[in-house]
């Protein structure tokens, strides 16, 4: 009996081991199940989508474009970050504004205008304001919200389209956060985003954001366009894309300072 | 009615007056009274109107704004009026324009030090901003420390590099701030602010401006956080060449703003522009100047009333009194109507005599006012802080000029005529119902 119960037990173990070790090692990207009637199981999701950008650092170069009505405007960016809370945009073009900077460190933003030589930091009062003129705030830049541990989520049934899954995200109460409420559609397997949609206190939408053009970036699939769409302003919207991402690599943390975007990067 | 009788019942009637003098004064001092705050108060409220509506209109509304069409909207910087120098010369040509204020209004990023804080950069023709009507004109504002010449300062210098600022720190640029700006952000005089915003088309802005003047002005938005400079100025730094966002127009008369917009925006080259009188860029405060008359008709009706309600009761007693006499006119062989006619006679006689004693007074006294002008900071007790008033974002302690109105004359003598008619009416049908004979024992 003992000797049966051993082999029993090792067996459970070693499965538990092998089962745990795949889990935590599981490559980001690859499916935990295959598309059913049932979508994933919802934490796992909520994490997944919470690191989908994010590493211990990374490195990127992006491309911005904000289209108006009247004109459009696009401008490149190299950016630096460490893990949610330190993280450095420098605008590459167009020329009149290269040098041009945003340093975030915890809740502080500072721009850096090379122009006039000055870091100025973003008072609270600002913070709603738009970013470089564009449809995403300085509070975007800073915020620090998690999906898993700031919303309340529930799956919501099928979407059409785009096809996929609808993930409901209501802000847990007593959490401080423009969003009340995220309607998320995320794709058949749950490794994707495919759309965001942002309603405010008064649960009204206030903007929604597509993800689009997945790509192999920095060993990860994920989408490389994200087009911010505000609800009430006609012919407005603004895309961040990703030119390309480095995850992981070596950013010292003096990389965040003021003195530094002084000398020049 | 032939006229000779209307003249004996005239006659007869002011001896009737005559007959109980001191009623009859009673009646005509309480009347004259009434008459006389009646007057007294609408001709405060007119020359408080006034004053309210000049303020208002002051420097910031005036009487008249031209806008892109949809700059009001958001206040977008790129929704601007183009070719500015042209269309201010040809504003200048009109004779209904007394003055216009092209104005930049660019929120901004400012800073002293690292630590940022909201303002509003206007940019302003710093001369033509002392007229009168002007943010700087000396009754809309006080230079409290510095200089209001603040229009010298840098032009951008030929051989600054593509990122250079455009002001220089040999030579830099000039601005005023708000006095309650420099207080909350300790600013002084020689200060450096770093100026952050949006230009026209979008990329940064970004300047540097040396703090020449420190100002308080009438307009709490000012005070709060304006930081001004040149027009020049502001266009450079925030891609606006020959452009404004707003054309401010002053005209002769702030009533006569509807015409004054009407007339320039049919000028050739504001068609496609949007140009208003406050009226309809201030509903509010044409709402709140209408209440204003509202509530000061209802006291004025109150008043009235009372005074009214004092002659109807002179007639009706005398009349009561007179149930006797009335019988021996009856008898002789006078009818009814005659008597009624002198009862008439006998009030509108009142009734006129106190409106023109109390007119009389009345007009007098705001006359009187009028050249002295009447200060809101007696009215408040004379303390300090208590003769500034702020309506709508804007402060002043102002005088109040009062200022006779025919209307309220017209409108008293009509409402006068008709308590007369009325309050006879009593009287009247009391005495056609008179039987001579029982008239004659009271």
């Amino acid at each position: 009996m003992a000797t049966i119960r051993r082999r029993q037990f090792v067996l459970l173990a070693a499965t538990s081991a092998v089962a745990t070790g795949v889990a935590r090692f599981w490559p980001p990207g690859v499916p935990l199940a295959q598309a059913a009637d049932a979508p994933p199981p919802i934490e796992k999701v909520l994490e997944f989508l919470d690191d989908l950008y994010r590493a211990k650092t990374s490195v990127a170069r992006m491309e911005m474009t904000i289209v108006k009505p009247s004109r459009t405007r696009s401008m490149t960016m190299k950016s630096w970050s460490r893990g949610m809370s330190h993280s450095l945009i420098v605008l590459e073009s167009p020329a009149r504004d290269k040098g041009t900077a945003t340093l975030k460190v915890d809740q502080n933003l500072w721009n850096y205008l090379p122009k006039i030589s000055k870091t100025v930091r973003i008072p609270p009062s600002m913070m709603l304001g738009s970013w470089m003129g564009s449809d995403m705030t300085n509070d975007d830049l800073v915020r620090e919200a998690s999906y898993a541990e700031d919303f309340d989520s529930s799956w919501d049934g099928k979407s059409q389209s785009p096809p996929g899954w609808k993930l409901k995200m209501v802000a847990k109460p007593g959490k401080v956060g423009l969003w009340k409420r995220i309607e998320m559609v995320v794709n058949e397997d749950a490794t994707l985003p495919l759309k965001s949609m942002y309603y405010d206190r008064k649960d009204r939408l206030a903007r929604t954001m597509y993800f689009e053009e997945v790509k192999e970036l920095g060993g990860r699939k994920i989408p490389s366009v994200m087009r911010l769409v505000p609800e009430d302003k006609k012919g407005e919207y603004t895309v961040m894309k990703y030119l390309d991402i480095e995850f992981n690599v070596d950013v010292p943390e003096s990389t965040f300072s003021l003195s530094r975007l002084k000398r020049g990067r | 009615m032939s006229s000779s009788s209307l003249r004996t019942s005239l006659k007869i009637a002011f001896r009737n007056l005559g007959r109980n003098r001191k009623r009859t004064y009673l009646a005509l001092v309480a009347l004259g009274l009434a008459q006389f705050f009646v007057v007294a108060v609408d001709g405060f409220m007119a020359g408080y109107e006034d004053a309210l509506r000049d303020v208002m209109t002051g420097p910031l509304l005036g009487h008249a704004q031209i806008h892109e069409k949809d700059y009001r909207d958001e206040r977008s910087m790129e929704k601007t009026i183009v070719d500015v120098d042209a269309k201010l010369k040809i504003l200048s040509g009109q004779t209904t324009v007394e003055a216009s204020f092209p104005r930049v209004f660019a929120p901004s990023l400012a800073a002293k030090t690292e630590e940022g804080f909201t303002s509003l950069v206007l940019g302003v023709d710093p001369e033509g901003e002392t007229r009168p009507g002007g943010l700087l004109a000396p009754s809309n504002s006080t230079l409290l420390e510095g200089s209001l010449a603040f229009g010298g300062g840098a032009q951008p210098k030929a051989d600054a590099g593509e990122g250079a600022a455009l002001g220089s720190t040999e030579n830099p640029r000039l601005a005023l701030v708000g006095s309650a700006l420099a207080k909350r952000q300790n600013l002084k005089l020689g200060d450096e602010l770093a100026l952050i915003g949006q230009t026209a088309d979008g990329s940064m802005a970004a300047d540097l401006v040396k703090v020449s003047g420190i100002v308080r002005s009438d307009v709490e938005m000012l005070n709060g956080s304006g930081i001004l400079i040149p027009l020049s100025a502001a266009q450079q730094i925030y891609g606006l060449e020959n452009q404004v966002h707003e054309i401010t127009l002053r005209g002769v008369d702030s009533m006569k703003s509807e015409a004054l917009a009407t007339s320039v925006a049919g000028l050739s080259g504001f068609q496609d522009l949007e140009v208003l009188p406050w009226q309809k860029l201030s509903p509010q405060l044409v709402q709140m100047l209408g209440m204003m008359g509202i509530s000061t008709l209802i006291i004025l009706i109150f008043l009235f009333t009372a005074a009214a309600a004092g002659v109807a009761n002179t007639m009706v007693m005398s009349t009561f009194e007179r149930t006797r006499e009335m019988g021996v006119l009856l008898a002789l062989g006078a009818g009814p109507g005659r008597i009624v006619l002198i009862l008439v006679v006998e009030t509108l006689l009142l009734g006129v005599l106190g409106l023109a004693l109390g007119t009389f007074l009345g007009a007098s006294f705001t006359a009187y006012l009028g050249q002295e002008g009447f200060s809101m900071a007696a009215l408040a007790g004379g303390n300090e802080g208590a003769s500034e008033m702020s309506v709508q974002g804007v402060n002043f302690s102002f005088q109040v000029f009062p200022r006779l109105r025919l209307a309220v004359i017209e409108q008293t003598t009509i409402a006068m005529g008709l308590t007369c008619l009325l309050s006879a009416l009593w009287p009247a049908w009391f005495v056609s119902r008179l039987q001579p004979t029982e008239a004659m024992r009271k």
